[in-house]
């Protein structure tokens, strides 16, 4: 009987009760810009297609997260320079996912895809899945 | 005379033989043919329904023997509900498979078993949330039919007679080799008559422990006797000097130090 007891014990001591909050669903990729002779990129104006919302930062950078949604399939984002216009079409899936029994649902991000791009050099996917824990999802060169 | 001597001799053969009938059951000629059918009613999802607003569930089982191998058909729903994430699971399971019994020379037809099974579901999810980001507030509703779930299972049972053909039995299973539709807009978080199928958001549990507490009645077919183990008699020796002899083996002399 006391040996029972003490498997039951084990058994609830090993069962994992989920911290709701290490749900690492991201609603955000990583684009990371490189160039042989640019250590960073300036941009005038970083819009997508769907709202009308600037995600360029005021100062040069090296990668920047951007979001997507669960509404649509593909998002075409468009990067304005002073001199150029870039565009970055992005395809991927999403799914309703539960981290655990007392959780609220979230939304994953995968199966991220270039789908097309206008005035890079080249844009591929490094990583094709959205969560808080990688850096970065697609590399684009200039 | 000689007819006095005969039916002496008859009776005596007679007698030797009636006087070895108590030792020995006469072995069942045809012990592929079923016996029995054995309907079942699992017990622990019944309780847990009676216990949980938000679980629903009812599990059948019937079960036929042949020989010491019991094949088994398992059919069940269940329904559960998480508040949390306002996330609904519903549908039917199946099982089918072999249990084979440990102890067939039980006389009161008790059975320990280990057993596989070939499982499937197919069932509903659905699922309700909000969404507030930079692409407005919104709620998100889905409705997911005709997902499906393949796995194994194979366990260890326990059936014990309580009351005539009554019978009460403990199962522990290992569910594994999960192969479950995850391609739809919602990841299946609860299979019916698997459990959950995800941790952690999208990690897939290799193994799931299942328990079953179930009632059993036995529908008799025809009367199939229990089998009675063979013990081998015990050697008879001539002389206690032969028994002693027997007995001495190297094992038994000491070691010389």
């Amino acid at each position: 009987m006391k040996y029972g007891f003490l498997v039951l014990l084990c058994c609830v001591a090993c069962t994992q009760i989920p911290d709701c909050s290490l749900d690492p669903n991201a609603d955000v990729f990583f684009v990371s810009f490189s160039d042989d002779e640019v250590n960073s990129f300036t941009f005038t104006s970083i819009t997508n297609d769907l709202i009308t919302t600037d995600y360029a930062p005021d100062s040069a950078i090296l990668a920047i997260a951007l979001p997507l949604t669960e509404t649509s399939a593909v998002i075409t984002y468009r990067f304005e320079t002073d001199t150029l216009e870039y565009s970055l079409t992005v395809g991927y899936r999403s799914q309703l996912n539960i981290y655990g029994d007392d959780c609220p649902a979230s939304v994953q991000f995968l199966d991220v895809e270039v789908i097309n791009y206008a005035n890079f050099d080249t844009a591929f996917v490094t990583n094709p899945i959205l969560t808080s824990r990688i850096e970065e999802n697609i590399e684009v060169l200039f | 005379m000689k007819f006095f001597f005969s039916t002496i001799f008859l009776l005596c053969a007679a007698t030797s033989l009636w006087g070895q009938a108590p030792d020995s059951i006469p072995e069942d000629p045809y012990p592929w043919r079923p016996s029995f059918v054995r309907l079942g009613y699992d017990m622990a999802p019944a309780g847990q329904t009676i216990f949980s607003p938000n679980y629903f569930g009812q599990g059948l089982s019937a079960e036929i023997d042949f020989n010491t191998l019991f094949l088994v058909t398992e059919a069940g729903y269940m329904d559960r509900k998480y508040p949390a994430s306002n996330y609904s699971s519903n549908g039917y399971f199946f099982r089918v498979g072999v249990d084979a019994n440990m102890i067939k020379y039980d006389q009161s037809k008790n059975v320990i078993t280990f057993g596989v099974r070939y499982a499937g579901a197919t069932f509903q999810q659905q699922l309700m949330t909000e969404a507030s980001d930079d692409f407005g507030q919104r709620e998100i509703a889905v409705t997911q039919t005709g997902v499906q779930a393949r796995w194994f299972e194979a366990g260890l049972g326990l059936k014990v007679r309580i009351w005539k053909e009554l019978f009460a039995g403990y199962d522990f299973t290992l569910r594994f080799g999960a192969n479950i539709d995850d391609e739809g807009e919602i990841l299946p978080f609860f299979v019916p008559g698997y459990g959950q199928a995800y941790t952690q958001g999208s990690d897939p549990r290799g193994l799931v422990l299942g328990f079953k507490y179930s009632l059993y009645w036995t529908l008799r077919i025809r009367d199939k006797p229990v089998p009675i183990r063979k013990v081998k008699p015990p050697k008879v020796y001539d002389s206690p000097l032969e028994e002693q002899n027997q007995n001495i083996s190297p094992s038994n002399f000491g070691t010389r130090n």
